[in-house]
């Protein structure tokens, strides 16, 4: 009786609906082979970071999403987290990696075995898409007094979590324009911890803000002396060069709250669309992976 | 007599339950007016937050830095300041002035001679740091009228029917708001 492993499908193709008792593989039941790859594809995934559920032999919809989710973090991210074997995410490394065929999306394919049991070999895993950010560095961003840095692995004073993918937009785009114009950006919050405080909370949060995933920023326009606050932007009596700011940011295809239907004249992203996939998997990593206290890379 | 005294017993402890201790014990259920008259009339510092009880969409950045910002600051808001959510329409039966338009706002009230009114959302955490300071250290900064702090009077409805009236209003959803 042949045995199956994820090491070796023998050109089967796991997929949902998949079931180790039932002896059932590649969409077909298969009374002559014994095995359980779907149980070690779920291992597999659960040491890559992907699946949050046990192992239990049965290839469903949870199972789908995690390899939904490993194959989208292999095509879209370069950077993985290595561990020192039996060690805690927080003392691994972040690597740059190449990205290497997946196989089709939701089903794991000879390739994409083979692409995660390399992953697992390399004692490596997804990690977090957030980078650190020093303010202290750029000319025109500071932190302001209010701003609450996060607790994270070498959290820093003047650091601030953001996406990779937006963290130019904050140390170049608006810290250029900024400078240009003359004004100083004081950050009030960055990336957002989904959920709420641990004591309660007074109001439910929102579930789908550019914040969630890093995307975003608060902040004032601090121009000279004046702080330009939501209030003075809400009565029309901010400065001439905040509105100078706000012209070039728009210019420059960042989103300014103060152009939403319900004004936020202190928030700024660049809009992940919040019912896409990428917002999803974003969504997923970076709140996972800050849970789990994944070391982050510094971007600057 | 005694059943007086029931009663009073179980009304200070249902109102205990739900406005006492630490501010990190108000729930997201909104008070109703007798609780948010109650609790004004002990004359300790509080924070009504005007606020429907839920946001208009999960994408919406303007609620999310709001509740963001409330939230953060109840987790760590100085113990002897209450914090108390209402619906728009229990703080009119409520409160006669100030009168809030629209479903938001924030009220934080030393007593009822010294309060410092924000309309609509508040966005920004420094906000909440005024509001605590003016309540706390009877100190108005010159930034809050900036913040859009505005300095106001709170006036009681003195109304003709009771509390349970007033609540049953509420929950029916018959009293305008």
């Amino acid at each position: 009786m042949a045995t199956l492993t994820l090491q070796d499908l023998g050109g089967l193709a796991l997929r949902n609906g998949d079931d180790d008792t039932n002896r059932i593989w590649g969409g077909s039941a298969r009374p002559t082979q014994t095995g359980t790859p779907v149980t070690e594809l779920q291992t597999a995934l659960i040491k890559l970071g992907t699946l949050t559920f046990s192992a239990d032999g049965k290839f469903g919809p949870h199972t789908e999403e995690a390899l939904r989710r490993f194959q989208w973090y292999n095509a879209h991210l370069r950077f993985r987290l290595r561990l020192p074997p039996g060690s805690i995410p927080a003392s691994g490394t972040i690597v740059p990696y190449e990205s290497s065929p997946a196989g089709p999306s939701g089903i794991c394919d000879a390739v994409a075995a083979t692409l995660m049991l390399s992953w697992v070999a390399d004692n490596s895993l997804t990690t977090s898409p957030l980078v650190r950010l020093n303010v202290g560095l750029l000319s025109n961003v500071e932190v302001a007094e209010d701003f609450r840095i996060l607790d994270y692995p070498e959290a820093q004073k003047g650091e601030v979590l953001v996406h990779a993918d937006f963290a130019e937009a904050v140390s170049g785009t608006m810290n250029q324009e900024a400078n240009k114009v003359g004004v100083v950006l004081h950050l009030n919050q960055t990336f957002r911890r989904e959920g709420v405080p641990p004591a309660g909370a007074v109001v439910a949060p929102a579930t789908r803000s550019q914040h969630l995933i890093g995307h975003a920023v608060d902040l004032n326009i601090v121009d000279g002396s004046t702080v330009n606050t939501n209030a003075m932007f809400r009565s029309g009596d901010q400065t001439e060069r905040a509105n100078e700011f706000i012209g070039a940011i728009r210019a420059r295809d960042l989103r300014w709250g103060g152009d939403f239907a319900t004004k936020d004249f202190v928030h700024f992203d660049d809009f992940l669309n919040p019912n896409g996939t990428d917002y999803d998997n974003n969504f997923f990593f970076a709140q996972k992976c800050f849970e789990h206290q994944h070391p982050m890379r510094l971007a600057n | 007599m005694q059943r007086h005294l029931r009663v009073w017993f179980w009304f200070a402890f249902v109102l205990g339950l739900s406005l006492g201790g630490r501010a990190q014990a108000v729930d997201i259920a909104a008070a109703a007016p007798h609780q948010l008259v109650a609790a004004l009339r002990t004359g300790k510092p509080i924070i009504l937050v005007i606020a429907n009880p839920a946001p208009a969409k999960p994408t919406d950045e303007a609620y999310g830095d709001w509740a963001d910002a409330l939230n953060d600051f109840a987790a760590h808001v100085d113990p002897s300041v209450r914090i108390i959510r209402v619906t728009a329409r229990a703080y009119h039966l409520a409160i006669a002035t100030p009168r809030i338009s629209g479903q938001f706002g924030t009220l934080f009230v030393r007593d009822l001679n010294h309060a410092l009114l924000h309309r609509g959302m508040i966005v920004e955490p420094q906000v909440y740091r005024l509001g605590q300071d003016f309540i706390l250290q009877q100190t108005e900064q010159p930034s809050a009228k900036t913040y859009g702090l505005t300095s106001t009077t709170v006036r009681l409805r003195r109304g003709k029917i009771g509390w349970t009236e007033l609540d049953r209003r509420v929950a029916s959803g018959l009293a305008a708001s």
